[in-house]
């Protein structure tokens, strides 16, 4: 409960950057226009790379100075923890739900939605939440709101996202303009939505696994 | 009954050791814990609070450790630093209700009241408040809650003295009913003489002096006279001898007033007085 509690604090924390979601949203919208055949999923990868840069804004929101109210919060570690996780995924969800309504409103306008691309959808998606679970170890261990995040915390937010943004583009690229890759798509077209399922749900097991040695990193370190 | 309960407290840096702190603070009382910088004040503080981890030894807040519950060990615990510990984008609306959420026994009656009483603006981010707003909405937010135990570390510094009678007579307010305590660390040792109970002397992690403040007091005094007077047995006794063109000024134990003789000026020395020596007993000790 009080996790879920800590999950508000890092949206107020962060209240800043929802205000220029919408500026993201429409960016990805305009994407979707570049292309008829993959434009939709280059809009919802943009989507998914923006949500990893995203969820990592608690970490830099405040210097370590500014944090002794929460952190004297009549809270667990793992509270504490896990909250920060919980603004991870619901943002990441929130994405997802966009994307999905992206999807919806491009198919009302003749885009065609395969499975193979549904399927690319949820691995890019899964591959963006193992990102974030990473990302969110790797701040607990450098120690969140330290000097040391100002150096190393910008490319750690942004550097992954942005490899597997790229990543996509090439694979969408490739799918579109070689056949061969699409062909192999074609064949895997079947299985590749059950196969984004399973990522899916293995990344978000990745995530929980995460949140359980980010507590263990916590409680082994000098201050709370 | 003792409300905060200090036990063999240690926490050891590379370059910095606090080692076996103990101590007691009844309820209803207030204790000074006072310190040059650098002495482990702030060190000691936050171990108190959790903030940090100690190394060795024990916290007790009303008979219980936060390894046996966090949660309600901090409950019972306000924290006001000499720097606002607020992140810098919350507004008082923001920390109205995180405090809300968090701790059972929040009153937003109180908090608005001490909003309203010290001009606090709701919708203004802490970044951009004074330094004695930040002070006053971190006392906003521990006096709107039943806390047990008020932690101050260098609250008081920089306020102006209007500021600074205010948040005295709020401590003394606050341990008014007996049940709660304060423990206050600063630099400005006429504070403490006002409104401390108990001091607590630490220097370079070790403890120096701890006793109630005015047993302290009666337990040294302050001599002036000529240098050229001391005799050897008197010098062997002195604390923290400063010596100048005019003389000396130093501490001596009560019970060895009988090597004073006449030739010297004695007076009660205050707290600053004592504290002052003392360091310079060590600068003194450190030279030889």
């Amino acid at each position: 409960m009080r996790a879920i509690k800590y999950m508000k604090v890092d949206y107020m924390l962060t209240k800043k950057q929802m205000l220029i979601l919408p500026l993201m949203v429409l960016v990805s919208v305009m994407l979707v226009g570049t292309s008829r055949d993959i434009g939709v999923m280059m809009g919802c990868s943009y989507m998914i790379f923006v949500g990893t840069i995203f969820t990592t804004a608690p970490f830099g929101s405040c210097h370590i100075k500014n944090t002794g109210f929460l952190l004297m919060l009549p809270a667990t570690v793992a509270d504490r923890v896990v909250g920060r996780f919980l603004y991870g995924l619901s943002f990441i969800a929130m994405v997802a739900l966009l994307c999905a309504a992206g999807m919806g409103v491009s198919c009302l306008f003749g885009f065609e939605i395969t499975a193979t691309m549904m399927g690319l959808f949820l691995s890019n998606l899964a591959l963006g939440v193992v990102i974030v679970a990473l990302e969110y170890l790797l701040s607990y261990m450098l120690g969140e709101g330290k000097d040391n995040w100002q150096y190393v915390g910008n490319l750690v937010r942004v550097a992954p996202g942005m490899a597997m943004y790229f990543l996509f583009m090439f694979i969408l690229g490739k799918a579109d303009r070689e056949t061969y890759v699409a062909d192999r798509m074609a064949f895997l077209a079947q299985k590749t939505l059950y196969a984004g399922v399973l990522v899916l749900a293995v990344s978000l097991l990745i995530m929980a696994a995460s949140a359980v040695i980010c507590v263990k990193v916590i409680k082994r370190r000098d201050y709370v | 009954m003792e409300l905060l309960e200090v036990k063999n407290l240690s926490k050891h840096y590379k370059a910095f050791d606090l080692r076996d702190i103990s101590f007691t603070l009844p309820k209803g009382y207030i204790m000074g814990y006072v310190g040059p910088n650098g002495s482990g004040k702030t060190t000691t503080l936050n171990l108190i609070t959790g903030i940090l981890k100690c190394s060795d030894g024990e916290v007790y807040i009303n008979g219980h450790t936060s390894k046996e519950d966090v949660r309600a060990y901090r409950e019972q615990i306000g924290y006001v630093g000499d720097e606002s510990y607020f992140p810098d984008n919350f507004t008082a609306k923001n920390i109205r209700k995180v405090l809300q959420d968090f701790y059972t026994t929040f009153s937003e009656e109180k908090f608005n009241s001490f909003l309203k009483k010290w001009n606090l603006p709701e919708k203004k981010q802490v970044k951009d408040f004074s330094r004695g707003m930040k002070v006053m909405l971190m006392f906003a937010s521990v006096l709107s809650r039943d806390t047990k135990l008020l932690v101050l570390d260098e609250a008081t510094n920089g306020l102006d003295p209007v500021m600074r009678t205010e948040i005295l007579k709020l401590l003394q307010d606050y341990v008014m009913d007996g049940q709660r305590s304060v423990i206050f660390s600063t630099h400005i040792l006429s504070d403490l003489e006002q409104i401390a109970d108990y001091i607590y002397f630490i220097d370079k992690g070790r403890t120096i002096l701890y006793d109630a403040k005015d047993e302290i007091i009666e337990n040294f005094l302050l001599v002036k006279g000529e240098s050229n007077a001391i005799p050897p047995a008197l010098k062997r006794e002195l604390i923290g001898l400063e010596e100048n063109a005019y003389g000396f000024e130093a501490l001596l134990r009560s019970d060895k007033a009988e090597l004073l003789g006449n030739a010297f000026l004695v007076e009660k020395p205050n707290i600053d007085k004592i504290v002052i020596h003392f360091i310079k007993n060590r600068e003194n000790e450190n030279r030889i």
